[in-house]
């Protein structure tokens, strides 16, 4: 099922995690290392808001909307700053220092957020 | 602590000490001290009395002395440099002194009260021959000022025990401190250059990474913290660590089959013939393996092969080629630098740093290997950085440095995600090669994997132009492009890449080496366009020719 909505740039991100768990292994690895649910409200520049919940405790799963299970930390940002903290120009830390970050729960899992989308891309090599 | 002994041992201990003394009566903190200088009880040195004698009014003196010790000490700043900082603040409080502008009939009469105290000068010398300390300005200093303000370094030591009394999270940050500075005090007992270039590397940054380090340890704190997960944790910890110190055993080359290559003359000189004339690297890979497989103990064939396969995106099959090339000759600088780099493309980052070790000490065998009493990954990365490092500074002055040392610091910076650092490092050594393909290409992959994929993607077209057979450089091109979310460029390009996979072998029979990475990041690809019919296409076999009509590659 397609995670995507129309206008958030966040919803390609969202797209290739899901694509990238349909590799068992990275599926695996990703759960070992997360272990967490992560729910994400998104802005969009419209004003809009959607959420996206990535279940990396029990089943390696994204959807759109609510997840089955309460999550263990809720992150309210903007699309922008999503796509940055995805691609790697922005880090976890720094985005919640400057308070692009809003997080509900165990904040110590946005420590984890960089780790996440790392799984979700291929490496490049040197 | 072999200072701090010194500073309270009894032999100096701040009965005889007057300035200490000062410091002690005017200090109201050090509770636990004081009932060692109750007033009447003293019996500081004849010295001291000598010059409390002389000097009826001193006790104002001596007040705003100490106050103004006090106030100009490095107190008042602890959370941002705490105790490393000391010979700065020192500095700081001598020229505090200096305003004080005692007059000379004052200066003499400290003087001589001091001369008294310098019997137990032991640890004082022998402190004073650091380096550092030396170098630091004494100027216009009264030498027996001099001397006696060293001896009232048991301020230090006050320091450190007024800081533990507020309680545990100074704590953390005295003993980073005091530790830090026991460390330096050491480096520069052993190593006076190397002293400073590390110095300088801990105290860049500043405040970021202070709060880096806090934040890192929150997650490591968090991972321990997690009780019920902390079985499940244990085994994924276990797993990085057996995945690093595994030995690597991918086994023997294998050969593919049917090589016509094997009917040629000379296979080793076709294929660096075939090499120059730009003919596919599956081809010139083709040439190699013949050359081998007529004589396996030809080196510069399995170094070359290695090379050939890694840069054709093959990486299994260039480790073990590069494996075999270093068994047969240990110290050949090309084959470990290679075999360091394809190690660290399969996270296998253990080796790769115990590779860039042997690296290092077979082109600088001068350079010290310091015992590694402990094989955890991070302890590894950090000696061989810190021997790279040293390479790097003993290049002659003026002189270019090592090309090769950067590569392999680039590297090392690169498997501790220490992107910014590692870019800087290949700027530099493409600096010296500009037509290095193969840098261009790394330079590319590091900043791709800092996120800075339109920078990379001009990295990767330089190294294109300067090599078109480069099918490492066209795969990640592929996948930059498939990051900034360019499918049908990233489809294009791994398209062509694999297209370059094609030889003169028959269609059909199965190759032995094939290339994972691009096949599985095509099939991402097309995933990511919502082409599962391509998909089944590829999944079919059959080759890379049933997509031209609608790809161009």
């Amino acid at each position: 099922m397609s995670v995507k909505v129309e206008g958030f740039k966040s919803s390609d991100v969202f797209e290739q995690l899901q694509t990238s768990f349909t590799d068992n292994s990275i599926k695996q690895e990703s759960i070992k290392k997360v272990k967490a649910i992560f729910e994400f409200n998104v802005k969009n520049s419209d004003g809009k808001e959607q959420l996206w919940t990535l279940d990396l405790k029990n089943e390696g799963s994204v959807k759109t909307g609510k997840g089955s299970a309460k999550p263990d930390i809720t992150i309210t940002l903007e699309d922008d700053t999503f796509v940055q903290l995805a691609s790697g120009k922005l880090n976890g830390q720094k985005a919640f220092m400057s308070g692009k970050l809003k997080i509900k729960g165990n904040m110590m899992l946005a420590t984890k957020l960089d780790s996440v989308f790392n799984t979700a891309k291929v490496k490049a090599k040197l | 602590m072999a200072f701090q002994n010194m500073v309270t041992g009894a032999e100096c201990s701040t009965n005889s000490n007057p300035l200490s003394q000062f410091i002690k009566q005017f200090n109201d903190d050090l509770s636990h001290q004081k009932d060692k200088f109750i007033p009447g009880t003293e019996r500081a040195g004849s010295g001291s009395s000598s010059f409390r004698t002389a000097r009826p009014d001193i006790s104002i003196q001596d007040n705003k002395f100490a106050q103004e010790f006090f106030d100009n000490s490095s107190l008042q700043r602890i959370p941002n440099n705490a105790v490393s900082d000391w010979v700065l603040d020192f500095n700081n409080v001598h020229n505090e002194f200096n305003k004080l502008k005692l007059k000379p009939s004052e200066n003499e009469e400290m003087e001589r009260a001091f001369k008294h105290m310098d019997m137990h000068g032991n640890w004082n010398s022998e402190f004073l021959q650091n380096p550092d300390i030396q170098a630091t300005p004494f100027v216009e200093m009264p030498t027996g000022f001099e001397e006696a303000f060293d001896q009232s370094f048991n301020w230090v030591n006050d320091f450190e025990l007024k800081q533990r009394d507020k309680g545990k999270g100074k704590e953390k940050i005295t003993e980073i401190g005091s530790l830090s500075w026991e460390e330096q005090f050491e480096a520069a007992q052993r190593e006076a250059d190397n002293n400073t270039v590390i110095n300088n590397m801990k105290d860049e940054g500043g405040l970021f990474n202070e709060f880096e380090k806090i934040w890192s340890q929150i997650k490591n704190d968090n991972i321990t913290d997690d009780d019920e997960e902390e079985d499940n944790l244990m085994s994924s910890i276990w797993d990085i660590d057996y995945n690093n110190f595994k030995i690597l055993e991918l086994g023997e080359y294998e050969f593919e089959q049917d090589n016509h290559y094997l009917n040629s003359e000379n296979p080793l000189q076709e294929g660096l013939k075939l090499m120059e004339t730009g003919e596919t690297l599956s081809e010139v890979a083709l040439a190699f393996e013949a050359a081998i497989q007529k004589d396996p103990s030809n080196f510069n064939a399995w170094v070359l092969l290695g090379n050939t396969q890694a840069q054709n995106e093959k990486e299994e099959a260039a480790i073990r080629a590069l494996q075999k090339a270093v068994e047969l000759d240990g110290n050949n600088l090309p084959a470990l630098m290679s075999l360091a780099v394809s190690y660290t493309n399969e996270s296998y980052d253990q080796q790769a740093y115990l590779t860039l070790e042997r690296w290092i000490t077979a082109k600088y065998p001068d350079i010290v290997t310091r015992a590694a009493p402990m094989h955890n990954v991070m302890s590894t990365h950090d000696r061989v950085t810190e021997l790279f490092l040293q390479a790097a500074r003993n290049a002659p002055e003026g002189q270019a440095m090592d090309p090769d040392v950067q590569v392999g610091l680039g590297v090392l910076f690169y498997g501790s995600e220490n992107y910014d650092k590692a870019v800087d490092c290949f700027v530099s050594a493409l600096n010296t090669r500009k037509d290095d393909y193969l840098l261009w290409n790394r330079l590319g992959a590091t900043l791709a994997n800092s996120g800075r994929p339109e920078d990379a993607i001009e990295a990767y077209h330089k190294a294109l132009e300067l090599k078109p057979t480069f099918v490492r450089a066209r795969f990640n091109l592929g996948v930059s492009c498939l990051n900034i979310g360019c499918y049908r460029e990233a489809a294009e390009h791994l398209l062509g890449a694999l297209s370059m996979h094609q030889t003169g072998i028959e269609k059909g029979s199965s190759l032995k080496n094939v290339s994972t990475s691009l096949r599985d990041t095509l099939h991402r690809t097309f995933q990511m366009m919502n082409r599962n019919d391509l998909n089944e296409k590829l999944n079919n076999g059959g080759d890379v020719d049933q997509f031209r009509d609608e790809f161009e590659f």
